[in-house]
């Protein structure tokens, strides 16, 4: 193609032979070749050189002036094409198909840059070029996405396996990681990849409910992607990352909507839920046609093995043959939990699966030291906290009215902050007092009010000062309410303590400096629950729980900011508690009976899920505590609790063992 | 030979020290960095310290690693990205006589005199393209096609030739140079565009190929799966009428899954190559149009260009083929001609 375009019969003037009549025009690659019929005879002349212009064109070669018009020897009515158009018909001629062919659009910021002379130097282009270089990708050979990761640490095997499903797997695997080597980061990381690649425009994410705070986070605070979080019909066409419930997705209002959309990526975490190809969430996401899919889960099988052929099946259909041939083929009769053929199986497995176990993931995985801080609350704290369960009881003890429903939230945050400190209940009493709605029991929250605000000084507080005495260490010191936060600032920075605050209120500037400050010279971070969510706090290994949530996942969260996958030093684990209060009951269950701080990060997750009842962790520990009429009950129903999760617990880890034994062989084989 | 982490290295060093910081290396893959006030601003703090191999950012733990990858190397990759993608230079004239032109061309049969020249910049655009080849995963590579707006045409002209030169950057010189206008440059990268399509097809053909043969074992496995289920589910061959209305229903249901399935590995497979512009440079190099004139009859006069900045003869342009040649040849009709055209006279271009 030419940038002049020739067409036979038109007249042309050149400089030597004069002017001419074009009778034949031969499309070149780089330009065409014209024959031209001059006075002196005929010509073959090549179209580029100014020697040859459509009539009248000076003959010298165009300098500056440049005017040169690609439509000139198009009818006028013709439109000029547009240089997306001329590169699909190169592309037709060349390659044999035009739609191959891309152009990038957001050229037109650097031509417009260029037309209106805005030039940068040749030192900025030329270091400019380099760093794009450098930074060019050479396939899935490394990837792109650490590039534009925040604050994700870079390990051996989880490069491995997102290198592995970039380039063997195609983009649709199962991700089955043994819990606690970062299956949430590999899904980012080959999410953010693809992102990065073009591959991906618009990606939707199905975890459950629990999990959705959860991963909008981690997507925005380490991968900087915003996901839309969707629940209405409306939502699903809003923006290029759409998360939502599974639950949410497949229900009726939704899932045609869902279907509607175009998603080239779908993820589905705790994939272990899509085991029964006869339920609505498997077929619902069996009938989504999507280039890529990743499901994760530490548990593919849990108690047969077709567990294991539906989420495959899902993947690429035919892998493991028809259920028919699966099951003859790798299934032992009699015991739908056994395979045979391991290694046939595990080869096949390895086209769609990748697992990860602890020991080949050659990641240390350091210690965590425990230690219970118990305290005896001064006598009027101990008032304040018998007080605050006496009414909370009463409100419950008898059928729930209007009044004590809008009550049982007030309560509820009542008793967890009367947990924590009095001056964390003060403030709720304050506002209670002052509020018409409670006016029926005004006189008892005055009076609980009135002893709040005689305790000047917390039990804890005074063991918090003594152990920073003992040990000079850096410390994080995790509390659930910012009114104990400021108190303990006061008393610490009293105390001549060197303190940095991390809340929710503070802006992000704010909070970088706040870790700044702690990793360069406090020694103390105190910080509520919105403690550093994505932030590197691995330089640090002591924690002292100065609350203790009732929620496990939370306490796990908070562990989680210094024991990450890459910590290199045990921790220190403190937790402060006094005798008799909630805190304690569920301290005793999660760390005697079911040793939760010796799990490690997500198995907690996987144990509350075994756990068969509809209400959260939380609300069965409220219930327990508010419903029951004496300590011994308390102490009674608490043991019972207990009991329920140390089974979660042991089912959780018969599944754990029984997917070793599956996946062992191909463990095995891949470290050969 | 420099290792590539020596060249990043190097890079670095000019890239900070060209945004105002003071760069002292302190040890092997090792470089300390004083911010200027602009990069303090931007990275929050007044020194780094960084370390261009892994085994050096273990070894000092307060280094950062600085490799492609890293964390620190995208936030450099950003502040560049924040300049240079337009530039213009200027290359200097170095030699104002044209005596070396005539030294330099080689004419056979003939001798010549110059007769008239006639001086301008001959302008250069340099298109810089970041290729992606995509099919299931994709790489990427970035290829400069220098256009020469003058000629308009592709330039063959290798950068090493203008190694000689001397370019004075965006001097006030080159800022008084009109630039093209908005239909030649559009032309132009268009023909950039073309060549490169061209010169790429045996890539696209081996992407095509691969990604061809990754898709048909995909359909093959997505056939054979189809074809038992509905066997093993109704006793039946695909191609088979079903008895019973409900059955047929299902073996219809079983195809329409497969075809749906099938078309999404399609989308997975599909080979794309996108083209995206990065970087565009004007390059103007002082040169010479000359009037040549053969001094025997006829006294026919031809075209030769001599370039100011390197000192060197371009050529003389063959009134055959249009093209540029350092040795020319008078044929028995007067014109003169290139080699080939004077050897083949039937030569197309």
């Amino acid at each position: 193609m030419s940038s002049q375009e020739f067409i036979v019969g038109n007249r042309v003037v050149h400089r030597l032979f004069g002017e001419g009549l074009i009778v034949d025009v031969r499309k070149g690659i780089l330009h065409d070749v014209l024959e031209v019929v001059f006075p002196c005879g005929v010509k073959r002349i090549v179209s580029t050189y100014p020697l040859v212009e459509t009539k009248g064109a000076p003959a010298k070669p165009e300098a500056q002036e440049g005017s040169a018009t690609p439509s000139q020897g198009r009818g006028p009515e013709e439109k000029p094409a547009t240089l997306r158009e001329s590169l699909a018909a190169i592309a037709a001629r060349e390659w044999g198909a035009f739609e191959i062919l891309e152009w990038d659009e957001n050229c037109t910021e650097i031509l417009k840059a260029y037309e209106e002379g805005r030039f940068d130097s040749p030192q900025d282009f030329s270091l400019r070029m380099e760093a794009e270089r450098f930074a060019l990708d050479r396939g899935f050979t490394q990837l792109v996405a650490f590039q534009y990761a925040r604050d994700v640490d870079r390990h051996a095997h989880q490069v491995a396996v997102c290198l592995k499903v970039l380039r063997e797997l195609g983009g649709r695997a199962l991700l089955a990681d043994e819990v606690g080597l970062g299956k949430t980061i590999e899904a980012g990381l080959i999410l953010k990849e693809y992102l990065l690649r073009g591959l991906v425009k618009r990606a939707l994410i199905l975890v459950p409910v629990s999990l959705l705070t959860q991963w909008r986070e981690e997507l925005w605070n380490k991968f900087m992607l915003k996901a839309t979080v969707a629940t209405g019909p409306d939502d699903w066409g809003r923006g290029p990352l759409v998360l939502a419930s599974i639950d949410s997705a497949k229900g009726l209002r939704n899932r045609e909507r869902v279907r509607e959309q175009v998603f080239d990526i779908l993820i589905v975490d705790e994939a272990h839920r899509l085991r029964n190809h006869k339920t609505v969430a498997w077929r619902f996401v069996h009938g989504l046609d999507v280039k890529y899919m990743l499901l994760l889960t530490a548990t593919p099988v849990q108690n047969d093995l077709r567990e294991l052929f539906n989420p495959v099946t899902l993947l690429r259909p035919g892998t493991l043959g028809t259920y028919r041939s699966f099951r003859k083929q790798f299934m032992v009769r009699g015991d739908r939990r056994l395979a045979k053929n391991t290694h046939s199986l595990s080869r096949l497995l390895s086209e769609v699966m990748v697992r990860t176990s602890r020991s080949q993931a050659e990641v240390p995985f350091t210690k965590r030291i425990v230690q219970n801080v118990a305290f005896h609350l001064s006598e009027n704290e101990r008032r304040l906290y018998g007080s605050v369960s006496e009414l909370v009881r009463e409100m419950f003890g008898h059928e729930e009215t209007n009044i004590e429903r809008q009550w049982h939230f007030t309560l509820l945050v009542l008793q967890k902050e009367i947990g924590s400190s009095s001056f964390a209940a003060l403030r709720t009493l304050e506002r209670i007092c002052s509020n018409p709605l409670y006016k029926a029991a005004r006189d008892r929250f005055t009076e609980l009010y009135d002893i709040a605000r005689s305790i000047e000084y917390n039990a804890k507080c005074e063991g918090l000062l003594r152990l920073l005495e003992q040990k000079k260490e850096r410390v994080i010191v995790f509390t659930q309410f910012k009114s104990t936060l400021d108190y303990l600032r006061r008393i610490l920075e009293g105390a001549g303590a060197s303190v940095s605050v991390f809340h929710g209120s503070l802006s992000t500037s704010e909070k970088d400096e706040a870790i700044a400050n702690f990793r360069r010279s406090a020694q103390v971070l105190l910080s509520t629950e919105a403690g550093g969510e994505g932030r590197n706090l691995q330089f640090c290994r002591r924690v002292i729980n100065y609350d203790l949530p009732w929620n496990p996942m939370r306490i796990e969260q908070r562990i989680g900011r210094v024991h990450r996958l890459g910590q290199k030093q045990d921790i220190h684990i403190f937790n402060f508690t006094t005798e008799d209060t909630v805190e304690s009951y569920v301290l005793e269950i999660l760390h005697k009976k079911i040793s939760m701080f010796e799990l490690v990060v997500g198995e907690m997750d996987l144990i509350l899920g075994n756990v068969d009842d509809k209400r959260s962790f939380e609300e069965m520990v409220f219930h327990i505590w508010a419903t029951s009429k004496d300590t011994e009950e308390v102490k009674r129903r608490f043991s019972s609790f207990g009991a329920k999760l140390l089974y979660a617990k042991n089912r959780y880890e018969k599944v754990k063992d029984l997917d070793r034994k599956i996946f062992d062989v191909e463990s095995g084989r891949s470290t050969r | 030979m420099i290792s590539e982490q020596g060249k990043l290295e190097d890079f670095v060093r000019r890239f900070l020290s060209q945004r105002g910081a003071t760069v002292v290396s302190v040890g092997k893959n090792l470089l300390e960095v004083k911010l200027g006030l602009h990069l303090k601003q931007r990275f929050k703090r007044e020194n780094l310290l960084l370390a261009f191999s892994e085994e050096t950012a273990t070894q000092v733990q307060e280094a950062e690693l600085a490799t492609p990858g890293s964390y620190l190397f995208s936030q450099l990759l950003s502040l560049a990205r924040e300049k240079g993608t337009t530039c213009k230079t200027v290359a200097s004239e170095k030699m104002k006589s044209l005596s070396p032109f005539l030294k330099q061309m080689k004419f056979d049969n003939f001798n010549v005199e110059i007769v008239d020249r006639e001086s301008y910049h001959h302008s250069f655009v340099r298109f810089h393209i970041l290729i992606s080849y995509c099919t299931v995963d994709s790489t990427h590579e970035i290829r400069s096609i220098l256009y020469d707006i003058a000629l308009k045409r592709v330039s063959p002209e290798a950068d090493g030739s203008w190694d000689r030169m001397a370019f004075d950057g965006a001097t006030e010189q080159g800022k008084c140079l009109p630039s093209i206008g908005h239909d030649a440059l559009t032309a132009a990268l268009g023909e950039a565009c073309t060549y490169l399509v061209a010169r790429l097809r045996h890539k696209v053909l081996a992407l095509t190929t691969r990604s061809n043969s990754l898709l048909e074992s995909e359909l093959e496995r997505l056939e054979s799966y189809y074809r038992r289920l509905i066997e093993e589910q109704h006793g039946l061959t695909i191609e088979a009428d079903a008895r019973s209305l409900e059955s047929r229903e299902r073996v219809e249901n079983c195809k329409l899954e497969w075809q749906r399935k099938a078309a999404t590995e399609a989308i997975r497979f599909q080979p794309r190559v996108r083209f995206s512009l990065i970087g565009l440079e004007e390059i103007c190099v002082p040169r010479s149009l000359l009037t040549l004139r053969v001094d025997t009859h006829p006294f026919t006069e031809f075209y030769g260009l001599f370039d100011h900045a390197s000192g060197t003869a371009k050529g003389a342009f063959c009134q055959g083929c249009n093209e540029l040649s350092m040795i020319m040849r008078l044929d028995r009709s007067g014109a003169v001609m290139c080699g080939d055209c004077a050897n083949h006279p039937e030569k197309e271009s």
